[in-house]
């Protein structure tokens, strides 16, 4: 299994920030911050369907067929399967279904280290010591890097246009009605398939093909 | 060879031998004869018979009218008129036999000789016609009696003579079916030449013994089936002759006998009249009929015969045509099967090297995904590598500000030395030289994989911004770029190789797919051939059926029905040949016996009698006050008179001539005073007693109301004459 290096992950991490994150309302944000993720598990469920276009297409489809989206993100997701860019950045992150998410300290801490990104840790109420939420701000430096990267490396271009369609399925939901969402494809999954790790790019196929290969032109009735 | 022969071949034209005509008259039995006939004389010398009469209210009465109710051809019964119109009695046989011990029994007997004999009574019904009809039975061995007049009889015996030979016909009669015999001689050294039971077996044996001994001939004739058939022969022969010699009241129909049948009367006068030819004119009649009767039987068998032949033919054509067209339809498969075992093999062949194509193409399909994958392998770690190292980059432009552990501020002198004393501006670490050098900071003890890495991620990115020149590549470059170039071309050919065997799949797939074809096509051959074959059995085995059809009926119609044609043609100008001398002899006797009917008819009463003209099929042409009549459209008077007179002609002229078959008998029984007047009645026994005495030998018996006549014409020995109120026997 491939894995992403660490600035790799803080590449992804800064433009999930940027583009999956939501304006600040100061007070009681801290000053000088341009977007925040209020919770980890959104952002971790944000990139998992960042890092698996297979079931960030299925899921497309899914909110199509829920009337969710509008019928043109079928062809979204027929790219999603077939162009060989999506491919290049695909690092599975099974580990998460069984255990622990992939921790997101390192990437992070090279954001923290830069200036680009700052983590605001509340307590949980009544629990002296232990952590409640995790908060992801992403300073006015850090929106202005990644603009910065957008328009410099061509190469990073992909993560923005990946994280609409990521958007287009999570919108603002909060990360554990997310995360149950991704439980369930996953459960689809291994009835068919009778493994939880196995990619489903043959399924999504099978539903594309049910409603007519690349359905770009369907119109719901 | 006879002149007959010569004549018939004459008449047949050229090409017609007389040995032919010989041959096939002898074949038909036809014997051209011109020989005259001889008389041979019969005559009743004795006649008996002896019964019983039942009591008078026990007898039949079955009389009416004046005249006896005859059943049969010339019986008739005598009873008394004041009897006849009594009591209706009726009273089967047996009932008569029963009544034999109160009966009457009689006795008759009467010598006879040649010349004129008469029976006479004062009224009708006196037993004249019974002595009549019982002389005609014992002659004939047909009874022409009434039934129960029949049962009277008890015993019948007629001695008579043909020539100088003593016959004796004597029989009982036991409910009027007659038992006796025939016999030859007289008293000790009699001899029984037939015997009989019944009225069949009668009339054979008198057949049997009179026919031979007159010397008559069989009467052939031909008598056409009713319903149209062929026809066949039928003889008439004593019974018939014998019919003849008896002129009754009841066969007045006829000129000559008792029988009109198929023209019986005419053959009968030529019979009697003697005539040259005659009997092998009517032998050439009657075998030209049955010749006919036969080519017509054979053509119409041959008709229906070639009428089937032909149904055959057709058939057979038919049936050889559609085997023909069968034939024609299907092709010729045997170089095909002949090359059936080749083209099994080559399927075989090809099915082999198509399943080991197929794992070829399989293998190299694997080879071509292994080497695919693992250039996608290739281009996704030489992505994730350049991604590393320019993410690195971006990050590494920002300067630290605090350490992201202890939050130690990082001063902008510790970040500006980092270029010049190679430690890092947070943790102070020494700085891999090499990698600074790519614009990374990393550290020097970071493990060799990720600095190697980082600096192949540099590298790539290097490569990727000179677009693709190489012109100052590392070496390190120039191995990782032609290693990508070895994955490419590695693909390219694992993809042409996956190509080829494809393609080559394909072409042996079509290449099987063509053999299979051909040894399905040649296995439906196999078929075809076997219905090749058949059709070509089929051909022969009609085409030998349609010849032999050919030959059959070509042999069949040149055959018989050709003879027979030949045969037919021939009997029927013999039957020409003869008629026409049969005419030729006939005409002067028939003139010469007309004149003598003409003659006796006058003498016989028939006054207004100008002329009668005989005819050789035995018709009268009858000329009387002024007008031209025929014999049948007489009273019936003139009818027995002239009747009479014809036979008497008959008789005078066969003797004046010597010829003619005549056996010189005549039985005639006069009718009712209605009938002729006393006078007519009279003149005719004159007459006949006068032909009598001028003809030797000749013999006549008469009954007749005329007793008064017969006394001064006859002794007694002549006559038996019934007292008035009384019987004659």
């Amino acid at each position: 299994m491939r894995v992403a290096s660490r600035a790799q992950n803080a590449v992804r991490l800064l433009f999930l920030l940027r583009d999956g994150g939501e304006r600040p309302r100061t007070p009681p944000d801290p000053d000088d911050i341009a977007r925040v993720v209020r919770s980890e598990v959104r952002l971790h469920a944000l990139d998992f369907w960042l890092r698996n276009p297979d079931y960030l297409a299925d899921e497309l489809l899914t909110e199509i067929d829920a009337g969710r989206l509008d019928v043109s993100y079928a062809a979204s997701a027929a790219v999603l399967l077939d162009d060989p860019e999506p491919a290049l950045r695909h690092y599975p992150m099974h580990r998460w279904l069984f255990g622990a998410y992939e921790p997101l300290d390192d990437a992070a801490a090279i954001l923290e280290t830069a200036g680009l990104l700052r983590i605001g840790r509340t307590a949980r109420s009544g629990r002296p010591g232990s952590v409640g939420r995790t908060q992801f701000f992403l300073t006015a430096k850090g929106l202005k890097a990644a603009n910065d990267l957008e328009s410099r490396e061509a190469m990073f271009a992909w993560y923005p246009r990946q994280i609409e369609l990521v958007m287009a399925v999570a919108r603002d939901e909060p990360g554990s009605r997310l995360k149950a969402r991704q439980y369930k494809q996953a459960e689809y999954a291994a009835t068919e398939l009778g493994s939880r790790i196995a990619p489903i790019t043959e399924r999504v196929r099978r539903r594309l093909a049910d409603r007519g290969l690349g359905l770009i032109h369907e119109v719901r009735a | 060879m006879s002149s007959f022969a010569a004549d018939v071949a004459a008449g047949l034209g050229v090409g017609t031998s007389a040995e032919e005509v010989d041959a096939v008259l002898a074949l038909a039995k036809v014997i051209p004869s011109g020989a005259m006939p001889v008389p041979r004389r019969l005559r009743l010398q004795r006649l008996t018979f002896t019964g019983v009469k039942p009591p008078r209210s026990a007898r039949h009465t079955e009389v009416e009218g004046g005249f006896p109710q005859v059943i049969s051809s010339t019986g008739s019964i005598d009873l008394d008129p004041d009897t006849e119109r009594g009591d209706e009695v009726e009273a089967d046989v047996d009932e008569l036999i029963d009544t034999d011990v109160g009966g009457e029994p009689f006795t008759f007997v009467w010598d006879l000789g040649p010349g004129l004999y008469a029976l006479g009574s004062y009224e009708n019904f006196r037993g004249k016609s019974t002595v009549l009809e019982t002389i005609l039975w014992a002659l004939r061995g047909r009874c022409g009696l009434q039934r129960d007049v029949r049962a009277w009889f008890r015993y019948v015996q007629l001695e008579f003579a043909v020539e100088s030979e003593q016959l004796t016909a004597s029989f009982d009669v036991a409910g009027g079916m007659p038992s006796g015999h025939v016999m030859s001689g007289g008293g000790d050294r009699s001899v029984v030449l037939a015997s009989f039971n019944d009225h069949d077996s009668f009339e054979a044996a008198m057949d049997e013994v009179m026919m031979p001994r007159l010397e008559l001939t069989v009467i052939p004739a031909w008598q056409n089936t009713p319903g149209g058939g062929d026809g066949q022969a039928v003889k008439h022969a004593w019974v018939t002759y014998a019919g003849a010699l008896f002129v009754a009241h009841n066969s007045l129909d006829n000129l000559l006998g008792d029988t009109s049948f198929s023209g019986l009367p005419g053959r009968l006068l030529q019979m009697f009249v003697g005539t040259p030819w005659a009997s092998t004119m009517v032998e050439a009649q009657v075998a030209t009929k049955a010749a006919r009767a036969e080519l017509e039987a054979v053509r119409r068998r041959a008709r229906s015969d070639a009428e089937a032949r032909a149904t055959d033919h057709n058939s057979v054509a038919d049936a050889l045509r559609e085997a023909r067209d069968r034939l024609e339809a299907l092709p010729d498969v045997s170089r095909e099967m002949s090359e059936l075992s080749g083209v099994v093999e080559d399927v075989v062949a090809r099915s082999v090297a198509m399943t080991d194509l197929q794992r070829a193409v399989a293998q190299a399909a694997r080879g071509r995904d292994e080497v695919a994958a693992s250039l996608g392998e290739e281009e996704a770690r030489r992505h994730a590598l350049v991604e590393d190292v320019l993410a690195r980059r971006f990050f590494n432009t920002f300067a630290p500000t605090a350490c992201p552990r202890c939050a130690s501020p990082v001063t902008a002198e510790r970040y500006s030395s980092e270029g010049r004393d190679h430690a890092c501006s947070v943790c102070a670490s020494e700085l891999d030289l090499d990698a600074f050098a790519e614009e990374l900071v990393l550290a020097a003890d970071v493990p060799s994989e990720e600095r190697d890495s980082a600096r192949a991620g540099a590298s790539l990115a290097r490569q990727g911004a000179r677009d693709g020149s190489d012109t100052e590549a590392t070496q390190h470059d120039d191995d990782d770029a032609s290693e990508q170039v070895d994955d490419l071309v590695a693909l390219t050919e694992a993809q042409a190789r996956l190509d080829e065997l494809t393609a080559r799949l394909g072409e042996e797939q079509t290449a099987l797919d063509a053999a299979a074809a051909t040894v399905a096509a040649t296995r439906s051959g196999e078929d075809i051939l076997s219905a090749r074959h058949s059709a070509e059995l089929d051909v022969a085995r009609l085409e030998g059926a349609l010849e032999q059809l050919l030959r059959v009926a070509g042999r069949t119609e040149d055959s018989a029905e050709q003879v027979l044609a030949r045969r037919a043609e021939i009997l029927a100008t013999a039957e020409k040949v003869a008629k026409g001398r049969v005419q030729a002899a006939q005409q002067d006797l028939l003139t010469n016996v007309s004149a003598h009917i003409l003659e006796l008819g006058r003498q016989f009463g028939i006054e207004a009698l100008e002329q009668v003209k005989l005819r050789g099929n035995a018709t009268l042409e009858v000329h009387k006050g002024g007008q031209k009549t025929s014999y049948g459209r007489c009273t019936r008077g003139e009818q027995l008179r002239l009747k009479v007179a014809t036979a008497v002609a008959l008789l005078r002229v066969g003797f004046e001539s010597g010829v003619g078959r005549h056996p010189g008998l005549l039985l005639v029984d006069s009718p009712g005073a209605e009938e002729a007047t006393p006078e007519n009645l009279d003149a005719m026994l004159a007459a006949l007693a006068q032909v009598a005495a001028d003809v030797p030998h000749l013999q006549v018996v008469v009954g007749t109301r005329s007793p008064q006549t017969l006394e001064a014409l006859l002794d007694d020995d002549h006559r038996r004459v019934a007292p008035k109120g009384g019987y004659v026997w």
